[in-house]
């Protein structure tokens, strides 16, 4: 079982117009006790996301856009204040980042460390937001439990993927903790049991005390950057 | 003049945990609890570190299993690889951790978290121990004051700069915009008390008017 964004996602979403102002963001973003809100057009789709860490900025900004702004007549008076308190769209971090619902939750950790930020736009195809999704709400993969991801290991890895009699081994998992006891028959079952069990949805570590009966020489080192390693 | 809003009046209660505590632990405390800071303290209760977010998320990100050091790896990469496969509060936690104190201006905390570009700051009362946390939106709860009081802090500020000289100047607050203006002909310069206008709590920009004929009034 992969576990995707849509699983773990926050939807339906807080949304801002472009045109919404510096005080009724903050002011958003505290009742509802969120950081981030993504900025859409009228159709729905995201232009951006503004979070706290750019409303802080503009307090940084302030002082020299105070200072452009004071030279720079035409603008009517209510457009430049507003300006200078600034609106989503001039505050807002853009283009959005986005990820599609159906992606698996570590491609969605990786996007955002990429892009260093800590919540994407989750889109539909035609782009319009559906969700949101924080790093805290990946994090929701390490909440499941031991049971199930003995029995993924157990059930899917070793016998559904590496097609190995289960009898040998012993699956144990505490608080993520996997634990592999028992004799394979070959280095490379032993090896494969343990990465694959590596990659399973929830697990924090792997110890592998498996031993093995014949030495079939060593595994390639696992390739990096592959759509599904974790 | 009034005083300045300190830490501990937008400090939240610290989130506390041992060095051995276990991952999936600490995941649950960061959600039960509603944040991203986790303090790390010793056996005898002193702060030791901090676990994040952030921390946490490495393990989704980087492979942690087996994985061989890529030829040189810098010193980051290093500790990267590390958290990534760890299973405890000590394996995870950066060090040391950045503080501040109870005592000090929030603006201070703002400030020093902008410029080590972190998130949070664990909060420490006189004795050195854990009092609480400031994080980013804590601060930007300074921002939300209204015109009205943001103007009274700007006046005190201009009579505690000029003295009598600041019955020359008016003050205008537009949705946290400040504008100076000479209410009567006087020698001042006014864009030299732009900066420490600036520094009053819930000012996002001043400026002077553009001129005599701009009106007294906030749009809108």
């Amino acid at each position: 079982m992969r576990t995707t964004v849509g699983d773990v996602m926050t939807s339906p979403v807080e949304t801002v117009e472009p045109d919404a102002g510096f005080k009724e963001i903050v002011e958003r973003l505290r009742a509802r006790r969120i950081s981030a809100v993504p900025v859409v057009d009228a159709t729905g789709r995201a232009l951006g996301i503004v979070s706290e860490a750019d409303l802080l900025l503009k307090e940084d900004r302030a002082e020299v856009e105070g200072r452009q702004r004071f030279l720079e007549g035409r603008r009517s008076r209510r457009e430049r204040v507003r300006a200078a308190a600034g609106t989503a769209a001039e505050l807002m971090t853009s283009p959005a980042a986005t990820i599609g619902a159906d992606a698996p939750v570590a491609e969605a950790a990786r996007a955002m460390r990429r892009r260093g930020v800590k919540r994407l736009a989750v889109v539909d195809e035609a782009g319009r937001v559906v969700g949101i999704v924080s790093r805290g709400d990946l994090l929701a993969v390490f909440t499941r439990s031991d049971d199930e991801i003995r029995d993924e290991i157990a059930d899917e890895v070793i016998v559904g993927t590496l097609l190995l009699d289960p009898g040998p081994f012993e699956v144990q998992v505490r608080e993520g903790v996997v634990t592999l006891r028992g004799e394979a028959d070959r280095r490379t079952d032993a090896v494969l049991v343990a990465r694959l069990a590596a990659r399973v949805d929830g697990v924090v570590n792997v110890r592998s005390e498996l031993i093995y009966r014949v030495d079939d020489g060593e595994l390639a080192p696992a390739r990096r950057r592959v759509g599904s390693d974790g | 003049m009034r005083s300045p809003t300190l830490v501990r009046d937008v400090m939240r209660p610290p989130v506390l945990t041992q060095e051995g505590t276990w991952f999936r632990e600490l995941v649950r405390l960061l959600r039960d609890h509603d944040t991203e800071f986790l303090t790390v303290v010793d056996h005898q209760g002193r702060p030791v570190g901090a676990v994040t977010e952030e921390d946490l998320l490495l393990k989704l990100t980087r492979r942690w299993l087996d994985e061989p050091a890529e030829g040189l790896e810098s010193a980051g990469r290093r500790t990267e690889r590390r958290k990534a496969a760890a299973v405890t509060a000590r394996e995870l936690m950066s060090e040391p951790l950045l503080t501040i104190a109870a005592s000090r201006p929030a603006a201070e905390a703002a400030r020093l978290m902008r410029e080590r570009d972190v998130r949070h700051l664990a909060v420490l009362d006189a004795g050195g121990w854990p009092a609480g946390v400031v994080d980013r939106s804590d601060v930007l709860a300074l921002l939300l004051r209204p015109d009205e009081v943001i103007r009274e802090d700007v006046e005190d500020l201009l009579a505690h700069l000029l003295r009598g000289g600041a019955a020359s100047i008016g003050v205008q607050v537009c949705d946290g915009v400040a504008i100076l203006r000479l209410a009567r002909p006087a020698d001042v310069p006014l864009e030299d008390l732009l900066p420490d206008v600036r520094e009053v709590e819930g000012v996002l920009a001043a400026r002077v008017a553009d001129s005599t004929v701009e009106r007294w009034r906030c749009p809108g």
